[in-house]
C-alpha cells in the first residue's frame, strides 16, 4: 500500500515535475543512491590501491589517455563506474522531487556508508572522529530537511 | 604532506561537483524520456560532464594527498551548490539550511581526520 503511494508519487513527479519543496521520498531515494555510490567508492578503493600512478604520464596527451584507459579498465574500478551510472539514474529521478541545495548535501550520507562499510567489510577501525563525523552528518541532514520545509513556507518577498 | 597539486585538483573537483549538481537539477527539470530530447537537454549533458570531471579530478587527488586535508575541501561543494542554486535556480536559502550544510561539512571533515 505504502509502496504503491510511493511509486505513484515518483511517477507524478517525473511526469509533471511541478516546482515543489523537497519531497521526503526524494530525500530517501538520495540516501539509497548514496548507498549505491558508497559501494562504488568501496570498489574504487580496492581498484585504486592496485593502480600505479606515474606522474610522468601527465606530461603528454597520450600519457593522460593511457592513464584514463588504465583507470577505466581496472575491473574493480569498472564495476565502481557501473554502480555510479546506476546511482546517477536514481539521482535524476530524485532531483525531480526537490531542490538541489537540499538533495545534494544528502549525498554526504555516502561518507556514513563508507565508514560503516570500512568497519564491517574492510576491518577498518572506528574512532572518535569517524563516529563524531557520522553523527554530525546525520544531524546536518536532519537540520537541512527541517530547514527545507521552513523555506518552502516562507512568503516570497 | 599533501601536495599542492592534490589540493588544487580537489578545489576544482569541488567546484565541478557543485556546478554539476545544479546543472543536473536543471537537467532533471527538463527531463523527457526520448533520445532526441535528451540530446537537446544541454544542462543534463553539462551536468554529466561536470559530475564526471569532479570524479576524475578527485580520484587522483586522493592518491596524492591526505583525506584529513582533502575531505574538508571537497565538502565545500555543498556551499557551492547552495550559492549556485540560489543564483541560477532561484532556490531560497535560510538559516537552518546553512546550519545543516555547516554540520555536514564539519562531519565530513571529522571523518577525514579519523581516516
Amino acid at each position: 500500500m505504502l509502496f504503491n503511494t510511493l511509486v505513484l508519487n515518483i511517477i507524478y513527479s517525473v511526469l509533471f515535475s511541478p516546482t515543489m519543496k523537497t519531497q521526503p521520498w526524494a530525500i530517501l531515494l538520495v540516501a539509497l543512491t548514496t548507498l549505491i555510490t558508497a559501494s562504488a567508492q568501496a570498489l574504487y578503493k580496492v581498484g585504486v590501491t592496485t593502480l600505479s600512478i606515474d606522474t610522468s604520464q601527465f606530461t603528454s596527451i597520450m600519457g593522460i589517455f593511457w592513464f584514463c584507459f588504465n583507470l577505466l579498465t581496472t575491473p574493480y574500478i569498472f564495476l565502481g563506474l557501473l554502480l555510479y551510472v546506476i546511482g546517477f539514474i536514481m539521482l535524476m529521478i530524485a532531483y525531480k522531487g526537490g531542490e538541489a541545495s537540499v538533495l545534494y548535501p544528502i549525498f554526504s550520507s555516502s561518507y556514513v556508508w563508507v565508514v560503516l562499510m570500512g568497519y564491517f567489510l574492510f576491518n577498518e577501525s572506528l574512532n572518535i572522529p569517524k563516529i563524531g563525523g557520522v553523527l554530525l552528518i546525520v544531524l546536518g541532514i536532519v537540520v537541512l530537511a527541517k530547514g527545507n520545509s521552513a523555506a518552502s513556507m516562507e512568503v516570497p518577498a | 604532506m599533501t601536495a599542492s597539486w592534490a589540493i588544487g585538483l580537489t578545489v576544482l573537483a569541488g567546484l565541478c561537483g557543485g556546478a554539476g549538481a545544479v546543472a543536473l537539477k536543471e537537467g532533471s527539470n527538463r527531463l523527457k524520456i526520448s533520445l532526441p530530447e535528451l540530446a537537446k537537454n544541454w544542462p543534463l549533458i553539462l551536468g554529466v560532464g561536470l559530475y564526471a570531471g569532479s570524479v576524475f579530478f578527485f580520484v587522483p587527488a586522493l592518491k596524492g594527498g591526505e583525506v584529513s586535508v582533502l575531505f574538508p575541501i571537497i565538502a565545500l561543494s555543498y556551499v557551492w551548490v547552495a550559492l549556485f542554486s540560489s543564483f541560477f535556480l532561484g532556490e531560497r536559502m535560510n538559516k537552518p539550511k546553512w546550519f545543516g550544510i555547516l554540520l555536514v561539512i564539519l562531519g565530513v571533515s571529522l571523518i577525514g581526520l579519523g581516516s
